[in-house]
């Protein structure tokens, strides 16, 4: 009997239509001039790529501060040159202490002061945090902005230390240049994206296209998925990132979605195509993720219900390819989770929960995962 | 309500806790009147099943008395008297239809974490670790149960709770085990494991019409058990060599089929058995398969290993040379319990068989910790416990020692 499933295999996937993707394919995600970066993307390239270059440093940095602050501290000069029980040969800082007790070692301090390496680490941090916010966020020039604001604090730091005692006055002095020389380019960046923000409320960033696509296998005929997922207004009940889509006409709907961060996003919807029980296609206008996709309710061989096949495809608006590849799993996991709920719904009228279901004490992290009506724990 | 909440590998509470709500049109909540521990309940006892949470409510055998129905639930209403299946099914998906009820694809809300585990997800399950749904368990005053218009069927008043309340799970499980060995005229069938469900497998291989029932245990109490109660042969393994004494009671032949109602927590004398304690203790492997391997190697050549014991990750050693050599045919899965509980519903009331005669204790449910040492430790003694969430407290006032209470 195996072998007769796997001769019926091939019918389990239908002809697929034309790619959304490829050019010669049916549908376009953005045809006749609908594409929303092109006319920006040579004029404004310097800026661009000098905001991606400071955020890369600032994350580069800022993982070297975190990770080794007094190293740090020694390469800028910010503190006096070595003594030498620092380059004894390694042992333990209990051996360290006894042979300062010994007076075999000369009875300094600690050479990097705890408290600067601790404000090193912070500096760190807050520049990794804004260059994620740059490559990572549609709208970079806020996070620009606090590259600026940090650029500044790490000056007048510097300017303190130059002041101080205990101090490498040549390497600190170059330290000061470079860490001037790169808030020169934040300051250029920040004011060059506020400045094309402010007068033509243009895209500020380069699209990266994720395509993704998911499928699931319904156990109900085609016609009633289709009629259920053609009512958009259905639609927040199994996507868990829509707040709320409002159908304008027949072709053209409104949506409300919340995007990771807790940002709502707002965006009209035109239907491309739509096959009666079969197929529907939409593409975005006017959206912060300009987004297209298609869903096909296939009959499944044998009597087996529906195959719903979702393909979608968003545009990201980050600086940085990885960025938008680390968020575009999100979506794609999305997508899948919110297919399972949609049948869910088909099938058996409900999507089946935990939430708000009694338990015994829990962690505060397990609350968040299981949502249960606990006594705090 | 009151309800055994899990803390960690043996650490159990019981502790008030908020009463269950309806919260989907097809839930309804049961005011539980009898509950079980379960062989598998003692695996999350131990701390071997992975995705517990603190806080977990336990329990997966139980029945009770409707008192509230959603909107949706036409089959029941308040006051029936029903008992309930451990495994969560919508009644509608591809699985359900099948009758696959412990697969069914909608009803367990973190089926993705069991997909990185397990390849695909199972249904979900009552107070099993939240690979299979997180579920609140029966170990409680109350419980809600989700698609009340599939799982839990009512009982008639004549049948007392302890002669039905194990259509929740072990009779099911046992005879499913049974009915997956294919059972004809002049077989004979070994069953490792003489728990509640190894007891029910060698009770329903008996109904199925098996010629001998072997069982396997090292409890010389269990071991009797089968015995006076199904007549089956029996075999301590602390004292014979298994494998060359289901060899000399077959004709050479071995059993035509052979049943794991052990699972991963097997117990095993010798090196093998303190190889496997070694690897589960470094983590190198989940479960400890040594009755398993024992059943692959003594099953007849083309016959079948059926496999109710609970395994929860990988298993290591397999002798699977053997198995694809000798044209062995595998048969497991947690049990479809709702395809069973009619039919077996009916033979109770026909009086083929009276499920309650594996009980060897009864707790009230604030002692469900001590009942969980209990059945772990003096297996000998302790075959199943039920535990009664509204016994009258003044019988805990009565100063009877423990082992008095059964």
């Amino acid at each position: 009997m195996a072998n007769e499933s796997t001769g019926t295999r091939p019918d389990l996937s239908p002809p697929p239509p034309p790619h959304p993707y490829s050019p010669a394919g049916s549908f376009a995600p953005y045809s006749s001039g609908a594409r929303p970066y092109s006319s920006t993307r040579s004029e404004f390239a310097i800026p661009r790529r000098i905001a991606a270059g400071v955020g890369w440093f600032g994350i580069g940095l800022g993982l070297f501060q975190l990770a080794a602050p007094r190293t740090l501290a020694r390469l800028i000069g910010l503190e006096a040159p070595r003594t030498r029980w620092l380059e004894a040969p390694r042992t333990s800082w209990r051996g360290v202490r006894r042979m300062r007790a010994a007076q075999l070692l000369p009875r300094t301090r600690s050479r990097v002061d705890p408290v600067h390496s601790m404000i090193i680490r912070g500096l760190g941090l807050r520049a990794i945090l804004s260059g994620i916010g740059i490559l990572a966020r549609p709208r970079p020039t806020p996070w620009l902005w606090t590259r600026v604001v940090g650029g500044m604090m790490d000056l007048s730091l510097l300017g303190l230390a130059l002041n101080s005692k205990r101090r490498d006055r040549a390497r600190l002095a170059g330290a000061t240049a470079a860490v001037a020389g790169v808030t020169a380019l934040d300051i250029y960046a920040s004011i060059e994206f506020t400045r094309a923000g402010r007068s033509r409320r243009l895209p500020l960033t380069v699209a990266r296209t994720l395509p993704l696509e998911a499928g699931i296998l319904i156990n109900r005929p085609p016609e009633e998925c289709y009629r259920f997922w053609h009512d958009f207004e259905n639609l927040p009940r199994f996507m868990r990132s829509i707040e709320s889509v409002r159908v304008e006409s027949d072709r053209r709907s409104h949506w409300v979605a919340r995007a990771p961060g807790g940002i709502r996003l707002e965006w009209d919807s035109e239907i491309v195509d739509d096959t009666p029980d079969r197929m529907i296609s939409w593409h975005s206008l006017n959206a912060d993720v300009p987004n297209a996709g298609s869903v096909h309710f296939d009959p499944a061989p044998g009597g087996r219900g529906t195959f719903v096949r979702v393909r979608m495809s968003h545009d990201m608006p980050t600086l940085s390819g990885i960025a938008a590849r680390v968020i575009g799993k999100v979506p794609k996991r999305q997508v899948k989770e919110d297919l399972r709920r949609f049948k869910q719904i088909m099938e058996t009228g409900e999507i089946p929960t935990t939430r708000g279901q009694p338990s015994g004490r829990r962690s505060y992290f397990a609350r968040r995962f299981s949502g249960d009506s606990a006594h705090e724990g | 309500m009151k309800a055994n909440c899990w803390y960690g590998a043996h650490a159990l509470r019981v502790e008030d806790v908020p009463d269950p709500k309806i919260l989907n049109p097809r839930d309804a909540i049961l005011r539980i009147t009898s509950t079980a521990i379960c062989g598998s309940d003692l695996h999350l006892y131990e701390g071997y099943i992975p995705a517990m949470m603190k806080g977990d409510i336990l329990g997966h055998e139980f029945m009770g008395e409707v008192v509230e129905v959603g909107r949706d639930v036409k089959n029941l209403k308040v006051g029936d008297r029903v008992v309930n299946p451990f495994p969560i099914a919508c009644g509608h998906c591809y699985f359900c239809e099948e009758s696959l009820f412990s697969l069914c694809e909608n009803s367990n809300p973190n089926a993705w974490m069991a997909e990185k585990l397990w390849g695909h997800a199972t249904g979900g399950f009552f107070g099993y670790s939240h690979l299979v749904g997180g579920y609140a368990g029966g170990q409680a005053e109350y419980a809600r149960v989700p698609f009340a218009d599939v799982g839990p069927i009512k009982v008639p008043d004549e049948l007392t709770d302890e002669q039905v309340l194990f259509l929740s799970d072990v009779f099911p499980t046992g005879y499913m085990a049974a009915e997956n060995c294919g059972i004809r005229p002049g077989d004979t069938i070994a069953v490792w494991g003489c728990g509640p469900v190894g007891q029910f497998a060698i009770k329903s291989a008996r109904l199925l019409g098996a010629e001998r029932v072997i069982a396997i245990d090292r409890y010389p109490g269990r071991l009797r058990m089968a015995e006076t109660r199904s007549g089956a042969e029996v075999l301590n393994y602390e004292d014979v060599d298994v494998l060359e004494s289901l060899r000399d009671m077959t004709g050479g032949r071995g059993p035509d089929a052979c049943i794991d109602a052990v699972g991963m927590e097997a117990h095993l004398p010798g090196v093998v058995g303190a190889y496997d304690r070694i690897k589960r203790t470094l983590m190198l492997q989940t479960d400890r398969p040594s009755a398993l391997r024992q059943a692959m190697m003594a099953v007849r050549n083309g016959g079948v290993l059926s496999i109710p014991g609970v395994y929860g990750g990988f298993i290591d050693k397999v002798p699977f040379g053997s198995v694809m050599n000798r044209s062995i045919t595998i048969k497991t899965g947690q049990t479809h319990v709702q395809r069973y509980m009619k039919p077996l519903l009916e033979r109770i009331q026909k009086g083929e068989v009276d499920p309650s005669f594996i009980i060897t204790h009864r707790l009230r449910l604030d002692e469900a910790a001590e009942g969980y040492r209990m059945f772990r430790d003096d297996q000998n003694e302790c075959v199943k416990v039920v535990l009664k969430p509204w016994e009258a407290p003044s019988r805990a006032a009565s100063a009877r020692p423990r082992a008095q209470l059964h």
